[in-house]
Formats: C-alpha cells, sequence, structure tokens
C-alpha cells in the first residue's frame, strides 16, 4: 500500500511542473495525512487528463466527418450522375424520382419523399447578401486573359413570394490584375445580376458591362456544402466554356 | 551607365509586350468567337425562307447608307431606289447568303481563305467600293444584329468580321 501511494506520488511530482501543483503537494504534505494527500495527487491528475482532453476536442475540431461524407458523397453523386434530366431534381433516397427543378422550394410537396422542400435543400445560406466568393480564375480560351483572383460579392437577392424556386442575385465581380511596370494591383468591379437554383444548386450571373458582358458566369456549389463552388466562365450564347475557378467563402 | 540602358531596355520591352497584348485582343477571332458566331448566327437566321434574311439586311444596308451617303450610288445597278423591287431584295438576299457562306466556312480556314479570295475579286471589279464601306458594314452589322437576336457578342462578331472584311477589301482603295 505505501509503495503505490510512494510511486503516485512520484508520478505526480514528476508531472506537476506547474506552481498550483507544487503549492498543492505542499500544502496536503504540511497536513500530514497522506490518504488526503493521495487523492489530492488523484485529482491534480485528472485535472491534467482534463485538460489533454480539451485540447484533444480542440484539435477534432478541424476534423469533421459529416462535412466530409456529404462532399464525397457529392462527389460521387456528380460522377455517376443522378438519372434525372437537365433541368431536373432527383428527389434522392432509395426510390428515386425526377421532378422539375422549377418545383424545388417553391412551397409544395412534389417529390414523393418530400425532400424538394427540404431545409438543408432550400437553404439560402450560399447567396446570403455579404458572402464573398473567392478565388482565381483561370482562363483557357476565348480571350488572352492571366489567371486572375477574382472576388463575387453577393450584395442584394430578392425572392418574390409567388415564385419561390428561384433567389434573384445581385454581386459584385471584381478582378485584380497586375499592371504597370511597378506591378501594382489594379482591380476592375463589375455588377452583375442573376439568380440561384435549388434544384441544381447553381448560381448563374451575367456581367452587364466590361470585358466580361458577353460572359456569363456558372458556380455550381456541389461541394456539399454552401461554402464552394465550381465556377465556369462561358460565352453566353453557344454556352462555350472560357474559364474555370474554384471559389470559397471568405471569412 | 549599365542602369539606364538597362532601363531602357526594360521600358522598350514592357511597350512591345503591351502592343503585342493589344493587338492579339483587339483583332484575335478565336475558336470559341467563330463558335459563338455560328451559333448566333444560326439563330438569326431561324427559318430558310426569305422574308427574315430580306428584313435584316435591308436594316443593315440602311444603316450603311445613313452612314456612308455615297455608298447608295454604287447599287443602282440592283435598283437600290426601289426597294421593293425584286431586282433589290434578290440582291439583298444575295449579301446575305454570300455572308452565311462565310460564316459557314469559319470553320474550315482553307476553304474560307480562297472563298475570300473570290469575293475580293468581285468586289474590286466594282468601281467606287472602297475599305471605308466595309468599315461602314462592320459597324452596321453590330448595331442591327444586336436586336435581332439575344444575347449577341457584339465583341466576338466584330473581332471575326473585321478579319474577314480586311482579307475582302485587302485590295481596294
Amino acid at each position: 500500500m505505501w509503495r503505490l501511494l510512494i510511486i503516485s506520488a512520484l508520478t505526480a511530482l514528476t508531472w506537476a511542473d506547474t506552481d498550483r501543483g507544487q503549492g498543492l503537494l505542499a500544502r496536503f504534505g504540511e497536513t500530514g495525512d497522506p490518504r488526503l494527500a493521495a487523492t489530492a495527487l488523484r485529482i491534480f491528475a485528472l485535472e491534467k487528463k482534463v485538460d489533454v482532453i480539451k485540447q484533444k476536442l480542440h484539435d477534432a475540431d478541424k476534423f469533421d466527418p459529416a462535412h466530409f461524407v456529404s462532399e464525397l458523397d457529392s462527389l460521387v453523386t456528380r460522377a455517376e450522375g443522378n438519372g434525372c434530366a437537365d433541368r431536373q431534381f432527383q428527389c434522392g433516397g432509395s426510390d428515386r424520382e425526377c421532378i422539375s427543378d422549377l418545383f424545388v422550394c417553391d412551397g409544395h410537396n412534389d417529390c414523393e419523399n418530400d425532400h424538394d422542400e427540404d431545409d438543408d435543400v432550400c437553404s439560402t445560406d450560399a447567396v446570403k447578401a455579404g458572402n464573398v466568393f473567392t478565388g482565381t480564375v483561370t482562363w483557357h480560351s476565348c480571350l488572352p486573359i492571366e489567371d486572375r483572383v477574382t472576388r463575387i460579392a453577393i450584395i442584394g437577392t430578392k425572392r418574390v413570394k409567388f415564385f419561390t424556386s428561384r433567389v434573384r442575385v445581385t454581386a459584385q465581380i471584381s478582378v485584380d490584375h497586375v499592371e504597370g511596370a511597378d506591378h501594382h494591383v489594379e482591380t476592375n468591379t463589375f455588377t452583375a445580376a442573376g439568380f440561384f437554383n435549388f434544384g441544381t444548386r447553381r448560381l448563374v450571373l451575367f456581367p452587364g458591362a466590361g470585358k466580361l458582358k458577353n460572359v456569363g458566369v456558372v458556380c455550381e456549389f456541389n461541394r456539399g456544402d454552401n461554402e464552394r463552388a465550381d465556377c465556369t466562365l462561358g460565352y453566353k450564347a453557344s454556352k462555350n466554356t472560357c474559364a474555370h475557378a474554384l471559389l470559397h467563402l471568405q471569412d | 551607365m549599365m542602369l539606364p540602358f538597362f532601363l531602357v531596355l526594360v521600358l522598350a520591352v514592357g511597350a512591345f509586350g503591351d502592343a503585342d497584348y493589344k493587338h492579339d485582343d483587339e483583332e484575335c477571332c478565336s475558336a470559341e468567337d467563330r463558335r459563338e458566331i455560328q451559333y448566333i448566327w444560326k439563330r438569326v437566321w431561324a427559318h430558310s425562307f426569305t422574308d427574315r434574311k430580306v428584313a435584316i439586311a435591308r436594316a443593315i444596308f440602311e444603316d450603311i447608307f445613313d452612314h456612308q451617303s455615297d455608298a447608295k450610288k454604287l447599287f443602282t445597278r440592283v435598283h437600290v431606289d426601289q426597294p421593293d423591287s425584286g431586282e433589290f431584295r434578290a440582291h439583298l438576299v444575295r449579301v446575305a447568303n454570300g455572308l452565311d457562306n462565310l460564316i459557314n466556312l469559319l470553320s474550315s480556314p482553307a476553304v474560307l481563305v480562297e472563298q475570300l479570295k473570290h469575293l475580293a475579286h468581285q468586289h474590286e471589279a466594282r468601281q467606287g467600293v472602297t475599305k471605308a464601306h466595309f468599315e461602314a458594314m462592320g459597324s452596321a452589322f453590330a448595331r442591327v444584329l444586336p436586336q435581332v437576336s439575344s444575347c449577341f457578342n457584339v465583341e466576338a462578331w466584330n473581332r471575326c468580321f473585321y478579319r474577314l472584311a480586311k482579307k475582302v477589301s485587302a485590295n481596294l482603295p
């Protein structure tokens, strides 16, 4: 019994590198009750363990399995297709059903499983006014433009109550480009108008003027969250693709 | 001594670099531009009846005559004074079909080059046709076509049209 107490006291001593620990040890050493001192040491060891667990919780926050799974799920869905035609929405679940994307989030249950009115399907978090998405746009055709850091800031939304399956979106698209001999950064800003489609999870924007006048921007929130979007820039008429970007929500 | 020389070199390279970029930007009729124009063109000519072609071509000619008053007398041979006459309408259809031909050839450059040479000879044979007339024709298209087609890409159209027009009017005064 005494040997165990000595061992635990030694362990506690090696652990007790803080002032608080040494103070405790000294105080209980004075009382002279070995059982009380042993309990104090155990409590102190437990406190240390709790601290370690707290640190682990903090680290675990960086790993979100649910988020990871939902991202993987949407990537697999994208790769295998969902069996629905263009402009259709897959209700999901075990019995597959396609409905028109005009019926998604219109306030009426059109899917057998009511998935078209689910809260996560109808979340407007992706296009909240104030959201700023940023990334680098890489042009591969159409116009001779270098890779440029581009931001899409949602500056206004409107959802008319008699047609809720779309959110009308006003955005500001700003493009950084390096100019002049001193390589300073200049920013071009265009105002763009478009809409968000819940069924396809696509934000479509048309810059009204400037160099991008004939270009449409299609951002698909296909990464399982409302924070990252795969964007394609292409000609409005023929839908030829010109540029790509992966945009993510700025903190 | 070395530094100023270096600066001059850098500035010169910078200037040429910019010039090259601008040149490309204004003149290059990219593959995507050509596809875009072919796509839009199909929708401008939504059906094969001549009424639509005549109406659009007439609007374009009126725009040219508004901006280049001396151009009108070049077409007396096809009765430009009687715009509803069969002769003038037939001429409008010929112009529209000629352009239709060029746009369809945008995907086969070798044939397009020969066709452009042929068109150039045809226009050289007409006294009084100038480079300025072709410029006016380009601006006329850029003004009229956006009115008959939604999502009309004026920039892509201009980039490609002026390249075509330059070839046709190369030997004109």
